[in-house]
């Protein structure tokens, strides 16, 4: 087979996948898909080297994280700094709620639904677009901890939200 | 590797992890593979609908394959053709002396004189049609060539006064010339040349082997010892040891449904139908049953997409496609 032929190969089975889970790195399917582009673009310019790499897939993910943790490691800059302007005017340090706008009333409720930690970890995580660290780091928990809360915060969800999700 | 040996279990708190973007690469790979069961997809849909529920907004859409495709394709073409026109040396001095053909012909053609077109453009660009994908390639006095994956044309910015000349490497082209009766249209192939003065024709070049098929107008074959003309609906063989042209009348028109979108089966097999389809469009169909390739199909499509050509085929023997990137899945009764 040559260059091309496996290039094309390695590019159809894992173009998809690799921008799935780009997507839920730095939240936004364009910004996904241009990431992965230009790693694929730059395994061209040494097309050769890829065929030394033993384990193509597990090169292709790792590529795709570096890249999407260089992104997001630059909007969490920005984010950090429009933050701490906000928490200036609302002295709300601890339980910040910064609900979308777009939200209707009963998912809404199902989320204050949550009991207490779950609630904030999970309104940190989704909205605030928090990584397990930065809220581990400011709640003074384990990361261990914000992954439990936030996978009980979905079971709940899950069952709170089947009638109305019903319709998606 | 970190994960060496241990494999990862994949459970709500990974899922849940991967879902808010904290998946290490490892564990991104493990969900993966894990979703490729359905059974496990339909556990993970529930929470996912969950999680983007709770920020619709946020709901991805699928990523477009095709689209990214034809990107990194172009961005590798313009690379490519950088390369060329640094070696576009080498294209002149090769050229000069290449022969061709310059007669006006009656009917056969019985002497040819060759002459020397040392006038000739250069042969600046390359065109290569990526394996998956076929492209169109328009000429500057307006006749196009509609390449099959894999095929690349050699072909100057401007054609010359006296002769429009190409050079075709490999794979398959249909063409479809500019009448100009005055300024033939000429193609070289490593195996025979091909002259049209306005015509559609469809040129197959393997390794060993030349076909011509005429679809419209006339067309000459030449060789340094042989010339055929043909007619509409013949095609011409050519081979690379033999010095001969075999011309025959041509059955199979959906050869160059790649180009024409087109196609007629008569009580065809599914499977040499799938077979004509795979190879004119970049999709891949799958049946979940090995009987379905064996309903029998009647049909003519006239310019038809390849999402069109599989519902109509799916509607008319009863079948269910579902579509995934660039596969069809057709699943149902089939045929004994």
């Amino acid at each position: 087979m040559d260059g091309e032929e496996y290039f094309r190969q390695v590019f159809n089975s894992h173009y998809s996948n690799l921008c799935k889970y780009a997507f839920t790195i730095v939240r936004d399917m364009d910004e996904a898909e241009d990431i992965v582009q230009s790693m694929f673009l730059k395994m061209l310019e040494k097309n050769e080297s890829l065929k030394m790499v033993n384990d193509v897939k597990a090169y292709l993910y790792r590529a795709v994280h570096n890249y999407c943790m260089n992104k997001i490691d630059y909007l969490a800059t920005r984010r950090l700094y429009q933050q701490e302007r906000i928490l200036e005017n609302a002295n709300n340090v601890q339980y910040p709620e910064v609900f979308p706008t777009e939200l209707e009333d009963s998912i809404r409720a199902a989320i204050d639904k949550l009991p207490g930690q779950c609630r904030t970890i999970f309104i940190m995580s989704r909205y605030q677009e928090m990584r397990y660290s930065e809220i581990a780091a400011k709640l003074g928990l384990s990361v261990n901890t914000i992954e439990n809360q936030i996978s009980k915060a979905l079971k709940i969800l899950r069952a709170d939200l089947s009638d109305i999700i019903k319709e998606y | 590797m970190e994960n060496k040996g241990e494999p990862i279990l994949v459970d709500d708190q990974l899922i849940a992890r991967y879902l808010s973007g904290e998946a290490n690469p490892d564990e991104a790979i493990a969900i993966h593979l894990w979703l490729e069961t359905s059974e496990n997809r339909l556990y993970f849909e529930k929470l996912e609908i969950a999680w983007n529920a709770s920020f619709p907004s946020r709901t991805p859409r699928d990523p477009n394959i095709d689209e990214a495709w034809s990107s990194i394709q172009g961005k590798l073409k313009s690379d490519k053709q950088i390369q060329i026109e640094k070696s576009s040396d080498f294209f002149k001095s090769g050229w000069a002396w290449k022969i061709a053909a310059s007669v006006l012909i009656a009917s056969f053609i019985s002497s040819m004189v060759f002459i020397k077109t040392n006038t000739s453009s250069p042969l600046r660009h390359l065109a290569i049609a990526n394996k998956g994908q076929v492209e169109e390639v328009k000429f500057s006095d307006s006749s196009i060539v509609i390449l099959n994956k894999g095929a690349s044309i050699s072909y100057p910015d401007i054609f010359d006064e006296t002769f429009r000349i190409i050079e075709m490497n490999q794979g398959e082209g249909f063409f479809k010339i500019a009448a100009n009766k005055d300024r033939p249209f000429i193609i070289h192939t490593p195996i025979a040349d091909i002259k049209v003065v306005g015509t559609e024709f469809n040129v197959a070049l393997s390794q060993d082997e030349l076909t011509v098929s005429v679809v419209q107008g006339r067309v000459i074959v030449l060789t340094p010892k042989d010339s055929s003309q043909l007619d509409v609906g013949h095609s011409a063989k050519v081979r690379s040891n033999l010095q001969g042209i075999e011309v025959a009348e041509f059955e199979e028109a959906n050869n160059w449904g790649y180009a024409t979108h087109s196609f007629v089966f008569k009580d065809v097999p599914l499977k040499e139908v799938f077979k004509d389809i795979e190879k004119s469009y970049s999709f891949f169909v799958d049946v979940r049953n090995r009987d379905i390739e064996n309903c029998k199909l009647t049909a003519t499509f006239v310019d038809v997409t390849a999402d069109k050509i599989i519902s109509l085929i799916a509607e008319t023997l009863n079948l269910r496609v579902t579509k995934n990137d660039n596969h069809f899945t057709i699943e149902g009764k089939g045929c004994p």
